[in-house]
């Protein structure tokens, strides 16, 4: 069967034969084997984008980020296997994978390491060798290769630029600044050469910013950006433009900025004001054709804000030929609106996309409504369409293919047969048979272990889990064994990161709100982080009108539309008596529960735990930042932003609040009044087009990591950047009794950058 | 016990002596490996000394284990073990052919495996061990103490894995011997204490 050379230690005269027989094979002399050849594939068949796993070029593998494990793992797709190979370590929180088309090396950017980890594998013989690990920018997110896999770009999502890495000597040959705030997704063309150096890149802006002349809370605001890298030059050659939608296709009760209040919802004929919507949160983007299409949850935040007028599933389409929006939006939500089934389920969330190569049909994974639907375009002038199930009555239900716990990301085969989704939450690979009509799901196959039951890691993924959906599955009432499914909005419309993005920090609009207009506050400045046990909670909402987490049930109710999570001693009905206000205790009441952990606890738990502070990219080393803290301390800015939470405002009680720390429903002795609030401003009304809440001050707002929130500043986001806050003298004079040691334009810029520094690494300052 | 410690010539205690102290040396970075198993490891580039795969082996790389037959990861060479009885040494390439392996035994080339030809026989060595284009040997032990290493010398690029499974004719747990040994040594301290 083999060569078997049978012998004893120490036997000289087989030694002696031992080292013919290599002379004879010519293999003895080091360095001069055989090296078999390389597995074939050297170009992607069409343009790539930036995922959370990544095929090989020839389909054979795959390799799938696990951001809650700190690994990646390794498939072998070949044949209909489906095989996890094997899980690997690598840094902190890995989002974007790459891999070379022909699979000898996969590229993992690790978001908190500051990384790129390149591992050589060579799969087909089962091995994977130790990671190196690159150094790039401040939180490396996204990652995308050109065409023949020469080059790959890294979109850091706090250093704002693009690092290029060069895959032959795996070296950063690059960096591209000015690629905008907060990039996220990247998208290569292929143009079918071999020559990497004549694509473009296309770069999206996670966050949208204020246009000119606009106002925050109104619909038209913000638009959203992506930036156009030249791979020639590997330098910006134009920003485009998203623009906002005048009409997404959902009527609201009232204008609240028109000062119309609402009227009443029992008359479907109320419903006669047409709202807009900016596009944001702009996660990922794919070519194809002439065309780049961008997923992005929008926002229309004028007021009254109602489940399905506040968020909206929009699809942004870049016309490639000129780098234009090509103002062909389409609000994938109408599609769900216009079905004649019931239930309905929302496409919330639309986190990524992937299109077949030979066919005008694409796929979007929802982040919040934990399916896979399906769009074609048309190649003349770039429009989509949402696809209905051909399986059914024309028109009768949209295509929604449930395919795991929080979708993030798509890829597609070369041969369009198969379609692979990670999901983030399930932690696991979904298969989706591209052949059938409809499509289906094929297999699902789990990627990284899940926390340990019973523990204080798993208590936190439930509460993520429900942070991050819009459907919510809970355990069966008592008595019962059907589970109890959508209570955290109307068919599944909105979820907490809709506003506050599925890392849970902001969306940083400002929403005109029942108190008035409010910008989304980050809730990783919801808890202490210094403290062990997360005890120490700032007053919530910018007015200090909710001093319990739990009182966001009803968010639930109002915003989403849901039916919420705290219910009847019979552990289904929802319970009427959650009035929202600083009365009543909302906390420890009867929950739904999930896998036996009660959802309101776990959604607490990972608001407490489970959230970090994004990563500064200013060093804590520069002289202007050093400087700017010492001026920061002698203005005594501490007094009202100090502490580890940077922020000094607490809930210093324990609910409900003490009825003489209350006035006009807000913990009245956590509100600074420091000359931010001006009742005549365009956007200072509450939805109902009353007068809004702030004649008594807010909140000091946590500086932590306030880096991470651009260009939209104080509660009402009239401060288009900190310079302008700090030009308020009222404001920058309150913690000295009013006199002004922050006169000097230099100064308060010096302030301003010391500000930009802070973060999770950053020595609090105490009052 | 003295007459079983008699047949150990004299001449042969200092043999038995710098065994001992090698399997002793194995143990120090994670002891003998286990008989009748099949066991993986990592190569990367030809010539190279190969390793065991992570974590058993943190130098190591990354081995896609067996979906078949049991197995378990190797440590960082040598290898050690002892056997009572001669014993077969059946080393394996994996997954793809195109890799070759010379095998050691206490710094002495046992040989080389076979010479691969073209195939893949996937992830478990079982099924390897019966494909005649995969590369594998089969080496005769004899009784004592033995320390393995592995150098590839051919290898398909981006490196691989492999497996080695010592079969033990008669299987005997490795501590009998080194019990032998030692009882043999007091034995033999005691006798000459007591004609001192």
């Amino acid at each position: 069967m083999f060569a078997s050379i049978n012998r004893t230690p120490f036997s000289l005269p087989r030694r002696f034969l031992l080292l013919v027989a290599l002379g004879v094979v010519g293999l003895a002399a080091p360095g001069s084997a055989l090296h078999a050849q390389a597995p074939s594939g050297t170009r992607f068949a069409g343009p790539t984008s930036s995922q959370p796993l990544a095929l090989t070029a020839d389909d054979a593998f795959l390799v799938v980020a696990n951001p809650d494990n700190n690994s990646v793992t390794f498939f072998d797709v070949r044949a209909g296997r489906n095989r996890k190979l094997l899980e690997v370590p690598v840094q902190k929180e890995p989002w974007g994978v790459a891999f070379l088309p022909n699979g000898s090396k996969a590229y993992v950017a690790n978001t908190v390491s500051g990384t790129v980890s390149m591992l050589r594998t060579n799969l087909r013989n089962g091995v994977i060798q130790k990671p190196v690990h690159i150094k790039v920018g401040t939180e490396p997110y996204a990652l995308a290769l050109t065409p023949n896999g020469t080059r790959l770009y890294v979109a850091n999502a706090r250093s704002n630029d693009v690092s290029v890495i060069d895959t032959a000597s795996d070296t950063v040959v690059e960096t591209i600044a000015n690629v905008g705030f907060e990039p996220r997704g990247l998208a290569i063309t292929n143009d079918g050469d071999g020559d990497d150096a004549d694509e473009v890149v296309y770069v999206t802006q996670f966050l949208s910013l204020p246009l000119l002349g606009k106002v925050d809370g109104a619909d038209d605001a913000k638009a959203g950006f992506v930036s156009v890298v030249s791979t020639t030059t590997n330098s910006v050659v134009k920003q485009i433009q998203l623009n906002p939608i005048a009409d997404t296709g959902f009527k609201a009760l009232g204008d609240a900025l028109a000062r119309i209040p609402p009227g009443d919802p029992a008359d479907p004929a109320n419903f006669k004001f047409v709202t807009g919507a900016y596009p944001n949160q702009l996660n990922n983007v794919a070519i194809k054709g002439s065309f780049a299409y961008v997923p992005n949850t929008g926002a229309s935040p004028n007021g009254p804000v109602r489940f399905d007028v506040n968020t909206h599933s929009l699809l942004h389409v870049i016309d490639r030929v000129l780098d234009v929006d090509a103002n062909k939006t389409l609000n994938m939500h109408t599609a769900v609106r216009d079905q004649t089934a019931q239930p309905k389920r929302f496409l919330t969330m639309p986190w990524a996309i992937a299109f077949k190569h030979g066919a005008n049909e694409g796929y979007v994974v929802t982040a919040s409504s934990d399916v896979l639907f399906k769009l074609t375009v048309n190649p003349a002038d770039g429009s989509a369409a949402v696809q209905f199930d051909p399986s059914q009555l024309p028109g009768a239900r949209v295509l929604e293919i449930a395919v795991g716990k929080s979708p993030r990301g798509i890829v597609i085969n070369s041969t369009d047969t198969r379609a692979y989704v990670m999901n983030y939450i399930s932690r696991d690979l979904a298969v989706v048979d591209l052949t059938s009509s409809p499509e289906q799901l094929l297999a699902t196959v789990p990627s990284a272990p899940l926390p340990a039951p019973g523990s204080l890691a798993e208590k936190i993924h439930i509460g993520k889990e429900l942070y991050l959906t819009s459907i919510g599955t809970f355990d069966p009432a008592p008595g019962s064994s059907t589970p109890i499914v959508g209570r955290m909005s109307n068919n599944g419309w909105g979820s907490c990161a809709t506003c506050h993005t599925p890392f849970a920090t902001s969306d940083n609009v400002v929403w005109i709100f029942p108190a008035g207009p409010r910008r989304s506050l980050p809730q990783h400045t919801d808890f202490d982080q210094s403290v062990a046990d997360r005890s120490q909670m700032r007053p919530l909402l910018w007015s200090a009108n909710r001093d319990e987490q739990e009182d966001f049930t009803n968010n639930i109710r109002g915003v989403s539309g849901g039916l919420g999570l705290i219910v009847l001693a019979d552990g289904v009905t929802p319970d009427p008596n959650t009035v929202p206000d600083l009365t009543i205790v909302n906390g420890g009441r009867n929950q739904l529960k999930v896998r036996g952990v009660p959802a309101w606890d776990a959604i607490k738990a990972f608001v407490q735990f489970g959230i970090r502070a994004p990563i500064s990219p200013i060093t804590k080393t520069d002289p202007d930042v050093i400087a700017g803290e010492a001026l920061f301390r002698a203005a005594n800015c501490q007094a009202c932003h100090g502490t580890a939470q940077w922020t000094t405002a607490r809930v210093r009680f324990t609910p409900p609040t003490p009825a003489n720390l209350q006035s006009n429903g807000q913990i009245i002795t956590e509100l600074r009044k420091v000359g931010t609030f001006d009742a005549a401003f365009f956007n200072e009304v509450r939805q109902n087009a009353a007068p809004p809440l702030g004649a008594d001050g807010f909140v000091p707002p946590s500086l932590l990591s306030i880096h991470a929130f651009p260009r939209t500043f104080l509660h009402n986001g009239v401060a288009t950047s900190l310079d302008q806050v700090l030009e308020n003298v009222t404001h920058r004079s309150a913690g000295t009794g009013g006199v002004d040691t922050l006169s000097a334009a230099a100064d308060r810029q010096k302030v301003v950058k010391f500000m930009l520094s802070i973060d999770a690494a950053t020595a609090p300052i105490n009052p | 016990m003295r007459r079983v410690c008699s047949k150990v010539a004299r001449s042969e205690w200092k043999i038995a002596l710098t065994l001992l102290a090698v399997v002793l040396c194995g143990q120090a970075h994670g002891g003998a490996i286990p008989l009748n198993t099949f066991l993986q490891f990592s190569f990367t580039d030809v010539d190279v000394q190969a390793a065991g795969c992570d974590p058993a082996d943190p130098a190591g790389a990354f081995c896609v284990p067996s979906s078949g037959t049991p197995s378990a990861f190797l440590d960082a060479p040598p290898w050690t073990f002892s056997t009572a009885t001669p014993a077969t040494l059946q080393v394996t390439d994996v997954f793809e052919a195109g890799d070759r392996f010379e095998v050691f035994d206490l710094g002495g080339s046992l040989g080389l495996t076979s010479a691969p030809g073209v195939a893949d026989c996937g992830d478990d060595p079982a099924v390897c061990l019966t494909n005649a284009a995969i590369s594998s040997g089969s080496f005769l032990l004899g009784a004592g103490v033995h320390s393995l290493t592995i150098v590839p010398r051919l290898v398909n690029a981006g490196g691989g894995t492999g497996y080695l499974i010592v079969l033990a004719q008669v299987p005997e747990p490795a501590t009998a011997s080194l019990a032998l040994l030692v009882a043999c040594a007091a034995a033999g301290f005691a006798r000459r204490k007591s004609a001192g």
